[in-house]
C-alpha cells in the first residue's frame, strides 16, 4: 500500500466533515420556532407544499445555506491565511478586510440616514466594497522591489486595524440614536436577514473565492518550509500572495455582508481540522471549509433557540465558544513546548 | 552546465559581490569557500535564480537564467538553504514528498510517492518517515530534506552551508552523498565553511574576499597556508603527509610566530 499511510487520516478527516455538513444543515434547517423532524426533511420537500415547505424553503433554507457559506469561507479563508502568513495564530481579519468592511458599513448607515428599502443591498455592497479596498490598500503598502512583503502586509494590518476603530468610533460618536441601533446590530451580527435573493446575489462572489483560493494547497505546503524554499520548489511567490489575497478579501467581504463575522472561527477551524487529521492543506482547506460550514450552521442553531423567542447575536455564540477553546489550545501548546 | 559571467550584485550602494566567474561541467562539485560577509551566500542566491544579479548573467544548461519559470527551473535544480523552519507539524514523509511538487501535473500518481520512498531509503531517512519534522534532530532533519532534493529529480543541487551544526558523522554522510550524485553527472555547488571537508570532496574551489574572487581551481593548488592567510587573515598550517589529502589549520598569530 504505497502512499496511502501519510493520507488514510486526512481521507478519514475530510469523509467525516463532509459528512457533517448535510447533517447540520438537516438539523438547522429543521430545529426552530415551528419544529420539523429532520428526518422528514426530503419527505417534504419531494412533496412540494404544505406549511412546513413553505417555512422551509421561505425561511429556514436561505438561512442555514446562507451560514454554511459564511462559516465555509472564513474557515477556508483563515487556512488559507494561517498558510500564507506560516503563522497558525492569523485570523482573517488581519489583511484589513473585516475592519474595512465594518468601517464601509458604518460609513454607509451614518452618512446615508434613511435609506430605508436601498439597505437590504446597499448595505451588504458598502461592507463589501469597504473590505476590498482596506485589503487593496494593505497590499500596496506592503508591495516592495523584491516582491510583497508578508510581515510588512501584517504590521499595516494591525494600524490599519486600529486606524478603522478609531473611525468607527467617531462614526458611533456623530450617529443618532436610531444610526447607533442599527450601527450595533450590524456590528453584533446575524444571519436573520439573509434572504435567497441576497443569497444569490452573492452565490457568484462566493464560488469566485472558492476557485481562487482552493487550488492554492500545493503551494502553500511548499510554503510551510519558508518562502525561499517554495521559490526553489517552484512555487510562483507573487502570483500564490496574490490570489490569497484576494480569494479571502473576496471571502471574508462576502460573510461580512451575509451579516456577520464570525468571532473566532476563521482562527479554530483550520486548528480544529490540523488536529483531527494533520497540516496538508490539500485536505484541509476543503476540510476546514465543510467544518466552518458546519460550526456556522450550528452557531446559528444555538444562536436562535437558547434564549427563543430572542435572538443571540450569532457572533457572540460562536466567541463564547470559540474563546475557550482557543484558549484550552495555546494552553496544550504550552504544555507541549514548555512542559509546564 | 552552470556558468557566471562577470557577476555582480548591488545592494543600496554596496556590492555584496561584483566581477565572479564560474564554470560548473556536469559531474563536477565546486565548493565555495570565504569569511563570512565575502558573498557566498549571495552568490548561491544569484545561482538559484532567487535574485537578480546587477550585472552580469547566469547561463543554466544553455540559457540565460532569467529566461526559466519558477517551476521549469524547479524541476532541473535543487537548492538547500540554511533555514530549517516549518511553520506546521508536517511529518518527514510529507516533507520529503514536497520534492515532487514541481513534477506533479494534476493529481500525483503512486509512481511519486515510490521515489518519494526511495528517495527516503537512500538516505537512511525510511525509519523516520512518520516522524513530525519538527521533532527530528539536525542531522535527521538533514536527512530529510536531502531526499526532498533527490526527490526534485534535478540536474544541479546548490548546498548553503550544509554540514552546519552537523555532527562528523552526519557531516560526511552528506557530502559523501552530493560527491556521489555528482559521480552521477549531476552539478553540485556547496558553500562550505570547512576547508578540509572542502579539499576532501570538491572538484574546484572559489575563494571568496570581499564580494571578489580571490582564487578558482582546483583544491590541492588552492588550498595553501599563503593564500588562506590572505583571504581569512589568520595563519595557516598545512599538515598530512604529501601524497594524502593534505589538512590544514587556522593557528592564532601567537602561536604561528612563537
Amino acid at each position: 500500500m504505497v502512499g496511502t499511510f501519510p493520507f488514510r487520516r486526512y481521507r478519514q478527516a475530510l469523509l467525516g466533515l463532509t459528512l457533517l455538513l448535510p447533517f447540520a444543515l438537516l438539523l438547522g434547517a429543521g430545529i426552530g420556532a415551528y419544529p420539523i423532524p429532520p428526518w422528514a426533511i426530503p419527505e417534504i420537500l419531494l412533496k412540494g407544499e404544505g406549511v412546513e415547505y413553505q417555512v422551509l424553503t421561505a425561511l429556514r433554507f436561505p438561512r442555514v445555506l446562507g451560514a454554511g457559506l459564511v462559516g465555509g469561507l472564513l474557515a477556508l479563508a483563515g487556512a488559507v491565511l494561517q498558510g500564507l502568513f506560516r503563522n497558525p495564530l492569523v485570523d482573517p481579519g488581519l489583511i484589513g478586510v473585516s475592519s474595512g468592511a465594518a468601517l464601509g458599513a458604518a460609513l454607509f448607515i451614518v452618512l446615508v440616514p434613511g435609506a430605508g428599502v436601498l439597505e437590504t443591498y446597499a448595505l451588504p455592497l458598502f461592507a463589501f466594497l469597504g473590505g476590498l479596498l482596506a485589503t487593496l490598500l494593505l497590499w500596496r503598502l506592503a508591495q516592495t522591489p523584491l516582491g510583497v512583503q508578508v510581515t510588512v502586509l501584517l504590521l499595516a494590518g494591525i494600524a490599519l486595524n486600529a486606524l478603522v476603530g478609531a473611525g468607527i468610533g467617531l462614526l458611533t460618536f456623530l450617529a443618532t440614536e436610531e444610526e447607533l441601533r442599527s450601527l450595533t446590530f450590524w456590528m453584533l451580527g446575524g444571519f436573520s436577514a439573509l434572504t435567497w435573493r441576497l443569497l444569490l446575489a452573492g452565490l457568484p462572489l462566493a464560488l469566485l473565492a472558492l476557485a481562487l483560493l482552493l487550488p492554492l494547497a500545493r503551494g502553500l505546503n511548499a510554503l510551510a518550509l519558508g518562502e525561499r524554499e517554495a521559490f526553489h520548489l517552484g512555487v510562483d511567490l507573487e502570483r500564490l500572495k496574490g490570489r490569497a489575497v484576494a480569494g479571502a478579501a473576496v471571502g471574508v467581504g462576502e460573510a461580512v455582508a451575509y451579516g456577520a463575522l464570525l468571532g473566532l472561527l476563521g482562527l479554530v477551524a483550520p486548528h480544529l481540522f490540523r488536529l483531527l487529521a494533520g497540516p496538508d492543506h490539500r485536505y484541509l482547506l476543503p476540510g476546514a471549509f465543510f467544518l466552518g460550514g458546519s460550526l456556522a450552521v450550528l452557531a446559528d442553531l444555538l444562536a436562535r433557540t437558547l434564549a427563543a423567542p430572542a435572538e443571540i447575536p450569532v457572533g457572540v455564540v460562536t466567541a463564547l465558544l470559540g474563546g475557550p477553546f482557543f484558549l484550552y489550545l495555546v494552553l496544550k501548546h504550552k504544555r507541549e513546548v514548555y512542559r509546564a | 552546465m552552470l556558468k557566471a559571467k562577470n557577476l555582480g550584485y548591488r545592494a543600496g550602494s554596496r556590492w555584496l559581490l561584483k566581477g565572479v566567474d564560474l564554470a560548473l561541467r556536469e559531474g563536477e562539485f565546486l565548493a565555495v569557500l570565504g569569511p563570512n560577509g565575502s558573498g557566498k551566500t549571495t552568490l548561491l542566491r544569484l545561482l538559484a535564480g532567487e535574485l537578480r544579479p546587477t550585472e552580469g548573467e547566469v547561463f543554466f544548461l544553455e540559457k540565460p537564467l532569467a529566461t526559466y519559470g519558477p517551476k521549469e527551473l524547479a524541476r532541473k535544480r535543487a537548492v538547500l538553504s540554511q533555514s530549517r523552519e516549518m511553520a506546521f507539524p508536517y511529518t518527514a514523509y510529507e516533507v520529503a514528498f514536497l520534492g515532487r511538487l514541481p513534477h506533479l501535473q494534476g493529481r500525483e500518481t503512486p509512481l511519486d510517492h515510490q521515489k518519494t520512498l526511495k528517495a527516503l531509503e537512500r538516505v537512511r531517512g525510511l525509519p523516520l518517515k512518520e516522524r513530525l519534522f519538527t521533532s527530528l534532530s539536525g542531522g535527521e532533519a538533514m536527512r530529510v530534506e536531502a531526499a526532498r532534493l533527490l526527490n526534485q529529480e534535478a540536474r544541479l543541487f546548490l548546498l548553503d552551508e550544509p554540514t552546519n551544526h552537523l555532527d562528523p558523522r552526519y557531516a560526511l554522510e552528506l557530502l559523501c552523498l552530493f560527491r556521489a550524485l555528482a559521480y552521477e553527472g549531476k552539478g553540485v555547488v556547496a558553500v562550505l565553511h570547512d576547508l578540509n571537508l572542502a579539499g576532501l570532496f570538491a572538484d574546484r574551489v572559489l575563494l571568496l574576499k570581499e564580494g571578489r574572487a580571490m582564487a578558482y581551481g582546483p583544491p590541492q593548488s588552492l588550498l595553501h597556508p599563503d593564500l588562506l592567510e590572505e583571504v581569512y587573515g589568520v595563519p595557516f598550517r598545512r599538515l598530512g603527509d604529501p601524497k594524502g589529502p593534505a589538512f590544514l589549520v587556522p593557528v592564532p598569530q601567537e602561536v604561528a610566530r612563537g
